[in-house]
């Protein structure tokens, strides 16, 4: 092999990406509910995980569609059971839950969502990691090709959303 | 509402000097924070949400394996479990970049990329942030760490030195034995053993929670007639004793309150083993080990403080045929460590240390030799962008070396010539680049002192009409710097990972045992220990692993060094028992195949090294030389069917190919076999 091929070929190997996943996996959902799991302000017992869903946008439908399948009846996270409750954005004022779980292409919806989730300090969780960017949602996950959480500070302060010292060390924030 | 840090919108210089007033105003005041290497961190949680092993060994913060600014491997427990081994060297020979020495089948002495030689100094093993690593005669007694394989974690092995996080003696590098925390985990196991060589052991693993706390209790005895191979008569003229071990270790973890943790540990060993002495020649070794260690975690304002101290008792009795020795060490160590993070992102480690360590001279009593120790450290980690973050660490250590009690008759040194202040500042840092999501690259420079033992610094002390021996208060201790660049690539096509790393390792001030001669007011003169010189490597490292068919799991990697010894004449060629040049292998490869299917477990591990040397006593140790030591191509392998739920037959092998099998200068090592019964409950 010659010097500028053997210099070559790393570099190439660098260069080729992963590609992006473009629908919520199973794996997503379990990284995102473990997440949940590390939200101090939770006690333990059943959590209602309000799925907030664009009923115009069919990305969100659809999505509020798998999650809701992936929880089920209850998904036992810890000392948390968290129970699924599909919500249209203009619920998200008043439903009784205690966690809004944003589905992708929510749209300008999302700021709705964020107001709810600042005045009745409920913390908002999302795939659409471009809500975290821009404060709508305070904490974003995805699972591929590497697991990351990423937290809006100013988002998770002003919905009491709460980490312990160890988990915020291994996040990433804006 | 307690207030989180999110409900702080802005941290500034300001609230950095806060940080640092108020972890000194603390520490003033007697409130010493501690070090959170150990279980302030919920290893399993968190590996569960990160899909991979999470460490707190690279710079005191919680980070993935992935994420770290060192070389770092981690054995899972689950590779501990597939290994087969007996022991803690058994589990480590398989790792890259790791050499092991076995030299008895209790007895083994551990390096990291070379460096390797008979109580092997520059390893710093800790079990959950407590240091195992004996500083009365710098090295790791294996068969006397009170700790059970069921009951660890994992162990994480920092390649390279890494002084600014651990301070002294983290030289080649750190072995971080993590066991499972009682609060988190419930770990119930027991097992027997028994095997050739004449093995029966058991071993028990018990965790008792309850609300608020958990307790684990873990025990083991044993017994082995060692290997049956000759003794050469380069090890002396002593046969080998029955091994025998017991062990006890009761760690307990309780919550205080929602951010308050308290842990206490306590635990005792004795350890009797055969075991290859500095000076080359077969020892009849006893120890006994006690220990006690409390630990505080307070997830605070200030970020999270952790509080530590512990006690280690060790007592070291043995006998090479030359020297009867006995040894009572003791070490003191307080630790606090306030862990934070200012800004999205800078996060920091402050860290005070105080250690004392005492031992009694011996064969000569009457005399102790001591120190106290005095550190300050800092960690930043700053994520410049992000793909790029910078780790940096800095260390202020402050050593005060002292000697009381009697001295012989002719002696040529008083208690005052032990009036020594050491102070040392180590500096590491690692530059991270991720390239893709694949891939990240590393640079890194750290740096390591390994100071030399005490033994080697004057609580050796032979004083007779024929013959006198002596520490010396002035050998320095050895200056340690490495550079390295690494490559790591998650290969998803393979179902594993590619690792790459090229290194540059120097070293100052290699110490020996012997090499020079004091007269004293009479005859004869002191034989001392003295600075033989300097050392450096190069090397490089590649490894493979990966997964195929879900059953299926591979790995192989393989390890250049090439090392040069610049040592006084009086040292070269491994006359004054230490070498590396000769020593260390220039190549060595590791492989292993594994298969999991239902109750099935089969796995086979492979290991071949290069032609080397190894060091061997000339009569009486007064000097060493040099004798050759074959390439070899060793095989072990482990076969578990499991039984029911709860109870697992394995049968694990090593050294299976040829035996007896001559791996280093001293006795040929041979097949052992054990078949073992687990039961989980």
């Amino acid at each position: 092999m010659s010097s500028a091929a053997a210099f070559a070929l790393p570099l190439a190997l660098l260069v080729a990406g992963v590609p992006a996943h473009a629908e919520v996996t199973r794996t997503d959902v379990l990284v995102a509910t473990r997440a949940i799991g590390f939200i101090s302000k939770f006690g333990s017992g059943d959590l209602r995980v309000g799925i907030v869903v664009a009923p115009e946008s069919p990305q969100s439908v659809e999505e509020g569609n798998q999650l809701k399948a992936v929880f089920g009846t209850g998904l036992a996270v810890g000392d948390n059971v968290l129970k699924p409750v599909m919500l249209r954005i203009d619920q998200v004022g008043s439903a009784d839950v205690g966690l809004f779980f944003l589905t992708q292409g929510a749209g300008v919806g999302a700021n709705t969502v964020a107001s709810a989730s600042r005045a009745r300090k409920i913390p908002c969780i999302t795939f659409d990691l471009a809500q975290v960017r821009n404060g709508a949602c305070g904490i974003g996950v995805k699972s591929q090709p590497k697991i990351e959480i990423f937290v809006n500070r100013k988002a998770a302060a002003e919905s009491d959303t709460i980490f312990s010292s160890v988990f915020r060390l291994m996040i990433t924030e804006y | 509402m307690r207030k989180g840090y999110y409900a702080n919108k802005s941290r500034s210089a300001q609230s950095f000097a806060r940080h640092l007033l108020t972890v000194a105003s603390l520490a003033s005041a007697g409130l010493i924070p501690s070090v959170a290497f150990a279980q302030a961190v919920d290893y399993g949680a968190l590996e569960q949400l990160f899909g991979q092993s999470v460490t707190t060994s690279a710079t005191g913060s919680p980070q993935r394996e992935s994420d770290v600014a060192v070389n770092m491997q981690i054995v899972t427990a689950d590779e501990i479990r597939r290994s087969g081994a007996q022991d803690i060297p058994g589990v480590l020979k398989h790792v890259l970049g790791v050499d092991v020495m076995r030299w008895n089948s209790d007895n083994a002495d551990v390096g990291i990329r070379g460096y390797d030689q008979s109580f092997s100094p520059r390893v710093l093993v800790l079990i959950d942030g407590r240091q195992v690593y004996a500083d009365h005669y710098s090295y790791t007694p294996w068969a006397a760490l009170p700790v059970e394989l069921a009951a660890i974690r994992q162990i994480e092995i920092i390649k390279g030195p890494n002084a600014a996080l651990f301070g002294f003696n983290a030289a080649s590098g750190v072995i971080n034995i993590i066991t499972y925390n009682p609060l988190y985990d419930d770990v119930n196991t027991a097992s027997i053993t028994g095997g050739t060589q004449g093995t029966g052991r058991t071993s028990v693993v018990k965790t008792f929670k309850f609300d608020g706390g958990g307790v684990r209790l873990s025990a083991s005895g044993g017994v082995d007639n060692d290997f049956s191979t000759p003794v050469p008569p380069s090890s002396g003229l002593l046969p080998r004793n029955r091994n025998d071990r017991f062990a006890v270790n009761l760690n307990g973890v309780f919550r205080l309150s929602n951010t308050v943790q308290l842990g206490i540990e306590a635990s005792h060993t004795e350890a009797a083993s055969n075991d290859i002495d500095p000076i080359y020649l077969l020892a009849q070794d006893r120890h006994f080990t006690d220990s006690i260690k409390g630990q505080i975690t307070a997830e605070t304002d200030l970020g999270l403080l952790q509080a530590t101290i512990y006690h280690n008792w060790i007592s070291q009795h043995f006998f090479d045929g030359l020297s009867l020795l006995a040894y009572q060490g003791e070490e003191t160590v307080a630790e606090a460590q306030d862990l934070f993070k200012l800004g999205p992102d800078h996060s920091f480690r402050l860290g005070l240390e105080y250690r004392r360590n005492i031992v009694n001279t011996s064969p000569f009593m009457g005399a102790h030799i001591s120190y106290a120790n005095y550190a300050a450290s800092g960690m930043w980690d700053w994520t410049i962008a992000p793909p790029l973050s910078l780790t940096s660490a800095l260390r202020w250590e402050n050593l005060h070396l002292s000697r009381s009690g009697a001295v012989p008759t002719g002696y040529p040194f008083t208690n005052a010539d032990w009036n020594h202040v050491i102070m040392e500042i180590s500096y590491s840092t690692g530059l991270i680049w991720k390239a893709t999501d694949a891939d990240t690259l590393r640079f890194i420079f750290s740096q390591g002192d390994q100071l030399p033992s005490l033994v080697e610094l004057g609580a050796g002390l032979v004083a007779t009409p024929g013959s006198n021996f002596s520490g010396n208060p002035d050998v320095d201790q050895t200056d340690l710097y490495n550079y390295e660049v690494d490559w790591d690539r998650a290969w998803p096509a393979i179902g594993g990972n590619f690792r790459a790393a090229v290194f540059h390792l120097r070293g100052e001030h290699f110490s020996s045992l012997q090499g020079e001669t004091i007269p004293g007011s009479g005859p004869p003169p002191y034989v001392t220990g003295t600075n033989v010189g300097d050392s450096s490597a190069y090397g490089a490292e590649l490894s493979l692993t990966g997964k195929f068919e879900d059953a299926w799991r591979w790995g192989l990697n393989y390890r250049f060094e090439s090392i040069t010894d610049r040592f006084l004449p009086v040292a070269a060629n491994g006359t004054l028992f230490i070498d590396f040049q000769h020593v260390t292998p220039k190549h060595v490869v590791k492989a292993n195949l594994g298969w999991a299917s239902g109750p099935w477990e089969i796995d086979s591990y492979f290991y071949y090294q290069s032609p080397t040397q190894g060091l061997e006593s000339l009569p009486f140790g007064t000097a060493s030389l040099l004798s050759p030591v074959p390439d070899h191509f060793s095989f072990d392998a482990r076969i578990a069917y499991r039984l029911s739920e709860w109870a697992t037959l394995a049968i694990s092998g090593q050294n299976l190919g040829s035996s007896p099998q001559k791996q280093t200068s001293g006795p040929m090592v041979e097949r052992s076999v054990f078949a073992s019964l687990t039961v989980t409950y």
